[in-house]
């Protein structure tokens, strides 16, 4: 017992020593814990920090990259320095790219497309690109050493207030892209993925081919029908002089009836010497008072200003030098390729990686160190309008479907297009304005670079595909020309269409004029003035026949019929303009067209009756006037300048089927929907998304139109629009115009306006009213235009299917080249496709990828 | 005499240097009951600053554009200018929560455009945020920054 308690002595003391223990034990961890918290809730702070400073960077970097991609100025800028050029963010995103795999072996991998999956493109093939897409382009900061010039200074305030000191190094970089391919691996763009045919005549060595270095680089596949650009004798260029196209003599003049004599009771009456001069009298006024001259009319429709000569050498010779001098060096080396394994349009994802030290107390060595990875979709796409060369493009082509569905009717193309069926006119202006035309022309060699390629106007280009041939009967007068709109009728006059001889100045034409020929010799001309024939007896005698546009005389091939001069009732088309002179570039249309004019021979034939001496009849003439009219078909255009050479050149040379003859730029749905920076479900989404994509400029509301937006439905443009950007608009279905397209000229920049409306399986339909449409369109299944309505369009318009009896209103499409193309350099089309300004760089809003990675 | 146990001496002596030891611990206890309470707050602070940031990002850009058009700001004027309540309503709703419980909790806001080559470039705005709240006796009150960049889409 002793032992216990002895064991217990001094417990109490142990035991309060042993709770203190714990006590203290406890309190310690407590208290550490939470100044470790404390502690790490300050030193998350920093990194926080350190993580703000990565992220700002970060988005001011795509800001960096975003306001150079498309910075055109900087890229005319920048000509005279290759490297820089290749160094910039405008040039960077528009390399051109291998389809990897392609250049393997490139037959079998076009069919070996697996649908809806797009193929990465090799962008380490380039030893030049290379470096490129391994390195990016690094931008630096520190707030210790400030570099006011540093791309990321504009961050020095915020980083300033972080307190101690913050360096930054931004890589950013194309990280994976891919090609915008189109799921039916047969579908192929024209001019992009495959070459487009040679364009008729002289226009070949201006359009066709570049030179580079000393050899001259041609693109362009078949043969010109008209034999000039076809290598057969080189490239013959004219100097048209106008004038000859508008001679200052009157259309109509007295008839010589001078000579006419009628028998009456036997004795020879002058009647003609007794009527000449009345009827010249009636000739002088008419001939006074509405001044009838082609040169006299044309100055009242164009205005004095109107010059007549046009030295094309000359303009090719300036655009020659031009081009040479304005593609990169490093893009050379494609000029001439027009094939699908190599291409500038991308998409893919743009990686911008930021690194940053902070150094909250700085000169203290404690650092935090982020590492941030941003990636964010990008877009390279094409914004070229579709066949911007032409002002006007009927394709006629199943072609252009990509899936069977688009055709839902099973369309075999190649329609017969009835031109004068329906009603209304349609006026194509391939010159927008003679005197801009002739403007810029007189300018053409005090133009800068920036200047031609932005402002030159060039006249526009007419193609109708098809293998059937297709008449358009020329216009005289829709109406007797009396009244206040007898300019308007004027206007329409085709006569300039007979004008022109068959024959040219250097001795026989280059290409013979196919057609049925008044004395039945290629090189006779038109006589276009009537006259009057007596004859006695023979109706079937040649008289003084004389050549009218289509007044009357059935249809060609047929007896004709008795001319009466009562304007005839048809829908005109008109694809030289107004006055048949607002020609196409190459002075020709491009399709298997005729033109359908009126022979007339106006006689007199006397039917003599002999004398009666028992009833004291000495004889009569009884004069029987026989006007008879015939239709006569020959090729459209300028006898001077016929489109082909023989029908069978023709029915082969505008083949639908023929993928060198679609309309170049021509993206399949599928493609469109790949490249879009902007997609809608519907055109109510569209159009409540209008406000959002709009900006005050220069007092007006303007639509910002850039890359491509895509409504997956029918669009219903239900006000005025007011564009300016350079994109594109594509609607799966129709586009309904309820109000007028507008545009901004230039932008800030003096970068045109480059705006185009895609139907890409509709129609374009207007809506009962007249419209201005300042825009590229292009309408799958037509244009359907009311009666009454007229439809102004500036830009150009190109058709896959159509009816002329849909086009019931007045349509004039008005060529504006500057806006149809996205520089000069688009226009040439061996180096077309590389022309680095055709393609919009777009970001997404969204950011695709966002993590602090370790370092 | 052979009896030996705890005296009352033993257990009073023994009593006493327990609470004497108890008082700092209490101490460090209480204080630590602040510290704690501090860093609830600071946290929460991170997470409203989080909140606006996430809801000024998301607010369509040209919002910035008109509310300096309300106030007829000069061109040239870059700032910085406040960051009221109604750039972050839901944020706000926040706030006021916090401050039902803890009325010293303060946001205070501001946004600038940045300067760029010299001159206000309208396509970048700056927003520097701040969150405070007080602390016991005459310790400053806390402050939490956040700063961000929030360029034009």
């Amino acid at each position: 017992m002793q032992q216990r308690y002895r064991r217990k002595s001094g417990s109490a003391y142990l035991m309060a020593l042993g709770v203190l223990g714990v006590l203290v034990l406890v309190g310690m961890a407590i208290s550490r814990m939470t100044i470790s918290g404390r502690w790490s809730t300050v030193f998350s702070s920093h990194e926080k920090h350190a993580e703000e400073c990565a992220e700002s960077a970060a988005n001011l970097t795509f800001k960096i990259v975003k306001d150079n991609m498309n910075d055109y100025s900087a890229f005319w800028e920048l000509f005279s320095k290759p490297d820089k050029l290749l160094r910039s963010w405008f040039m960077y995103f528009r390399l051109p790219a291998p389809v990897a795999g392609a250049y393997i072996d490139p037959v079998s991998f076009e069919n070996a497309k697996a649908n809806g999956i797009d193929v990465q493109l090799d962008l380490f093939n380039n030893v030049l690109f290379k470096p490129l897409y391994e390195e990016g382009i690094v931008y630096i900061y520190d707030t210790i050493s400030v570099d006011p010039e540093a791309p990321l200074s504009p961050l020095k305030t915020m980083f300033d207030a972080r307190g101690g000191r913050v360096r930054v190094v931004c890589t950013a970089r194309i990280k994976k892209a891919f090609a915008i391919l189109a799921d039916n691996p047969d579908f192929m763009v024209g001019g992009v993925e495959v070459p487009l045919r040679k364009v008729t005549g002289f226009l070949g060595s201006i359009y066709d081919k570049i030179k580079i270095g000393a050899a001259d680089v041609v693109s362009g596949i078949n043969k010109d029908p008209t034999g000039e650009n076809s290598g057969e004798g080189g490239f013959q260029i004219p100097n048209v002089d106008v004038i000859k196209f508008l001679p200052d003599t009157p259309l109509i003049k007295a008839p010589d009836i001078s000579g006419i004599t009628i028998i009456v009771q036997g004795v020879p009456v002058p009647v003609g010497i007794l009527l000449q001069k009345p009827v010249d009298a009636i000739f002088n006024k008419i001939s006074t008072e509405f001044g009838l001259t082609p040169q006299k009319i044309a100055k009242k429709i164009f205005g004095d200003k109107l010059q007549f000569n046009i030295d094309f050498k000359a303009i090719n010779e300036r655009i020659e030098s031009a081009i040479q001098n304005c593609l990169p060096s490093f893009l050379k080396a494609f000029a001439g390729n027009v094939s699908f394994d190599v291409t500038v349009e991308k998409q893919g994802f743009f990686e911008v990686v930021t690194e940053v030290e902070y150094y909250p107390s700085y000169p203290d060595e404690t650092v935090i160190r982020k590492k941030l990875v941003m990636h964010r979709e990008f877009r390279v796409a094409d914004i070229q309008p579709i066949a911007s060369d032409y002002t006007f493009f009927i394709a006629n082509s199943k072609l252009l479907y990509e899936k069977s569905i688009e055709n839902f009717d099973n369309w075999q193309g190649d329609d017969e297009i009835k031109w004068n069926d329906g009603m209304g006119t349609i006026i194509i202006h391939n010159m927008p304005s003679f005197t801009s035309f002739f403007e810029a022309f007189k300018n053409i060699f005090s133009f800068d670079l920036k200047d031609l390629f932005r402002k030159l106007q060039l006249p526009g280009l007419v193609r109708v595909n098809g293998t059937k041939e297709m008449l358009i009967k020329l216009t005289l007068f829709d109406k007797w020309p009396f009244g206040s709109d007898a300019l308007e009728v004027f206007k329409r006059m085709e006569i300039v269409a007979l004008l022109t001889p068959h024959k040219s100045d250097s001795g026989s034409p280059k290409t013979a004029c196919s057609g049925d020929h008044p004395s039945d010799h290629a090189d006779d001309k038109h006589n276009i003035v009537p006259n009057l024939k007596s004859v006695r007896y023979n109706f079937w005698d040649k008289g003084k026949p004389f050549d009218w546009p289509y007044f009357g005389g059935g249809d060609p091939g047929g007896i004709g019929n008795y001319w009466l001069p009562i304007p005839p009732r048809f829908a005109s088309t008109l694809l030289f303009g107004h006055l048949f002179i607002e020609f196409p570039f190459s002075m020709r249309v491009e399709g298997y067209l005729k033109k359908v004019y009126t022979h007339i021979s106006l006689m007199l034939v006397k039917i003599y009756i002999p004398p009666i001496p028992i009833i004291g009849f000495l004889g009569l003439d009884i004069p029987i006037p026989w006007f008879w009219a015939k239709a006569k078909k020959e090729p459209y255009g300028y006898c001077m300048f016929p489109p082909y050479k023989s029908d069978d050149e023709a029915k082969a040379a505008w083949n639908p089927n023929d993928k060198g003859n679609l309309p170049a730029n021509t993206y399949s749905p599928t493609q469109y929907l790949k490249k879009a920076s902007y997609f809608y479900p519907t055109s109510r989404d569209f159009n409540n998304d209008i406000e959002n994509r709009v900006i005050d400029y220069k007092g007006k509301r303007t639509f910002i139109c850039d890359g491509v937006t895509f409504i997956n439905d029918s669009l219903w443009l239900e006000d005025d629009l007011h564009v300016m950007g350079r994109g594109i608009i594509v609607a799966a279905c129709n586009v309904h115009l309820k109000g007028n397209i507008t545009k901004e000229e230039f932008d800030a920049n003096g970068n045109a306006t480059v705006f185009s409306v895609v139907a890409r399986n509709g129609s374009i339909v207007n809506h009962y009213g007249n419209r201005d449409i300042h825009a590229c369109l292009f309408g799958d299944k037509g244009l359907r235009n009311p009666i009454g309505a007229t439809m102004k369009v500036y830009g150009n318009l190109v058709l896959n299917r159509f009816n002329r009896k849909d086009c019931q209103g007045d349509l004039h499409v008005y060529y504006q080249s500057n806006h149809c193309r996205s520089s000069l350099l688009s226009m040439i089309r061996p180096v077309a496709k590389w022309d680095p300004t055709r393609y919009y760089v777009t970001f997404s809003a969204q950011t695709a990828y966002f993590k602090f990675e370790k370092l | 005499m052979t009896k030996r146990a705890v005296t009352l001496v033993e257990i009073c002596l023994a009593l006493t240097i327990l609470l004497i030891a108890l008082i700092p611990l209490t101490r460090i206890s209480s204080g630590d009951a602040v510290t704690v309470i501090e860093t609830e707050k600071i946290q929460m602070a991170e997470r409203i600053l989080e909140s606006i940031k996430a809801e000024v990002v998301a607010m369509p850009f040209k919002r910035f554009y008109e509310r300096i058009d309300e106030e007829g700001v000069a061109a040239e004027d870059v700032g910085p200018f406040e960051l009221s309540d109604g750039f972050y309503p839901i944020a706000l709703s926040e706030v006021l929560e916090i401050q039902k419980t803890y009325k010293d909790f303060a946001v205070v806001g501001t946004w600038s455009f940045l300067l760029k080559d010299g001159k206000p470039d309208k396509t970048m705005v700056q927003t520097d945020i701040a969150c405070s709240f007080s602390r016991a006796g005459a310790a400053p009150p806390v402050v939490r920054n956040k700063s961000f960049l929030i360029v034009k889409p």
